[in-house]
């Protein structure tokens, strides 16, 4: 079979990229324009900058990767685009910017759920094995989901409330560290003890995560001390939190795993470049006899290699999209993704 | 060779092919869903007439002020073709669009309401500009001024727009006027 090459963008959040990948798995050339430092000003992302930002960059991170790659649109087989979920006036910019490609040029167009491009990001550089259980964890999601094939999804379990990554994000606020939160959380819980008492998260038999109590625990437990004027060991709170957290993962993951009969578990998302959650479940995995992939780290945040690598796979399946496709804020993954 | 207009400020899509021999016109009334309609509508306005992307010289695109969501789904569009096209483009704000397409012999103003206020601007017949664009929540300053209705004369928006300095397509922005809460 011939090469095929997939030009990607992805807009969902705070990050304009684009991504030229060679059959599903080679990444030829990526750029990614974060918009990080801008979002740290207001202290987490406003959407209404974020869609500001991707429409002042979007032709420029297109042009960068082209340039990298030495290559034009039209040495493309397709061109695809995340469409959801995501924070609507960001998703836009990179779908319409990428549906005017596909005129242009006259390409096939292939609209890719943003966790699908989560979950293939491990077909980059290694190739997944089913089926398998994928636990995504990001700042928007906390998904387990059970794959038959390549191109099958079922959900197996969710939070109730906030995401994992979110979590992170709002104890880091408590604790008074800079936006984003969940990497100076990681960092600060190295230098801690598992002093601090912590509750034992959704302890039950569903797959399903929760994640507001121990918000609301480190909360009071932060302001509490603060009240009676006792000092409280960031550093201590952060190591409690996040075993308590790990801890979580690591069960209901392996609830899944043992429910489906599944030996092969596939971790991506944001969260998973924590290493300290990457080498729990790595751990947890080795003791079970269970096979993991897991992206490298610059694959776990949003990316548009991962749109590519997702889009191949639809692109063997003939699920090309039509132009009129609009963003969606919350469009979950399907059984069967298709029009 | 054509020029593309692209309006997508407001709740009507407007998307016109022109050249010196004829001007063609397609609308469509969208509220929320200027997503689905954009592209397939400059596919479907260039296939009816047998026209190619190649046949495109240049873009005249409306960029503001108007719903911050419909502009970007324009202008992500706009700046993308004429980026892939290596064709300029020009811009016009929605009030220009609407104070050149009046033909009235006296002062005119436009304005365009939305939740909270009023975008204005003011021309002399001779389309020269009396007051620059502003959000205001108050227009009585305006109310003597004859106000024109809100209404694109598509040839004559884009007559004008060519007469301006062509944007580097990287540089196509939208005309917000309006502050956001953050910028406060």
């Amino acid at each position: 079979m011939k090469d095929v090459y997939i030009l990607a963008i992805e807009s969902s959040c705070d990050e304009t990229s684009v991504s030229i990948v060679k059959n599903g798995k080679e990444d030829i050339a990526t750029t990614i324009n974060s918009q990080i430092d801008t979002h740290k000003l207001y202290g987490g992302v406003v959407p209404e900058v974020a869609s500001r930002l991707h429409l002042e960059n979007i032709t420029l991170v297109i042009e960068e990767t082209l340039n990298k790659a030495n290559m034009s649109v039209s040495d493309m087989d397709a061109v695809a685009c995340t469409y959801s979920p995501g924070l609507l006036g960001s998703l836009l910019v990179g779908l319409e910017s990428a549906k005017t490609l596909s005129l242009v040029y006259d390409k096939p167009f292939i609209k890719v759920n943003h966790m699908m491009g989560h979950i293939v990001a491990n077909n980059i550089d290694q190739t997944l094995e089913y089926p398998l259980i994928s636990l995504i964890i990001s700042g928007g999601h906390t998904d387990l989901i059970y794959m038959e094939n390549e191109n099958s999804f079922k959900y197996v379990g969710q939070t109730l409330d906030d995401a994992v990554g979110e979590c992170y994000d709002k104890v880091a606020r408590i604790l008074n560290m800079p936006y984003p939160g969940g990497p100076n959380v990681e960092k600060l819980a190295l230098k801690g003890k598992d002093s601090y008492s912590m509750p034992n998260i959704l302890n039950d038999d569903s797959c399903n995560f929760s994640f507001s109590g121990i918000k609301s625990h480190v909360n009071n437990l932060v302001h509490n001390s603060r009240q009676r004027g006792e000092d409280i060991i960031k550093e201590d709170v952060a190591c409690s939190f996040q075993n308590a957290v790990t801890n979580c993962l690591v069960n209901k993951t392996l609830l899944a795993l043992k429910k489906y009969n599944v030996s092969n578990l596939s971790i991506a998302g944001g969260v998973a470049s924590n290493s300290f959650i990457r080498k729990a479940l790595t751990n947890m995995c080795n003791e079970n006899g269970i096979k993991v992939f897991i992206p490298n780290k610059k694959y776990c945040t949003d990316n548009a290699t991962m749109i590519g690598a997702a889009a191949y796979i639809l692109y063997k399946n003939n699920q090309f999209s039509s132009l009129d496709v609009n963003a969606s804020s919350h469009e979950e993954l399907n059984f069967k993704e298709k029009e | 060779m054509f020029t593309l207009f692209l309006d997508t400020h407001g709740e009507i899509i407007t998307i016109s092919l022109y050249n010196e021999e004829k001007i063609i016109t397609k609308t469509q009334e969208s509220e929320y869903s200027h997503a689905v309609y954009v592209v397939p509508m400059i596919k479907s306005i260039l296939e009816e007439n047998n026209i190619t992307v190649k046949d495109i010289k240049n873009i005249v695109a409306v960029n503001g002020p108007g719903s911050f969501t419909g502009l970007r789904i324009g202008l992500s569009v706009a700046k993308t073709m004429a980026y892939s096209l290596g064709i300029p483009i020009y811009l016009i704000s929605s009030l220009s669009a609407y104070l050149v397409s009046d033909e009235s012999d006296r002062d005119k103003a436009c304005i365009l309401e939305d939740n909270k206020g009023y975008y204005i601007s003011v021309f002399n017949k001779d389309n020269e500009c009396l007051v620059d664009e502003c959000y205001v929540e108050n227009k009585d300053k305006y109310k003597d001024i004859y106000s024109v209705p809100l209404v694109i004369d598509v040839k004559k928006v884009i007559d004008f727009a060519l007469k301006d300095q062509a944007v580097d397509a990287h540089l196509v922005r939208a005309n917000y006027v309006k502050k956001i809460e953050v910028e406060k």
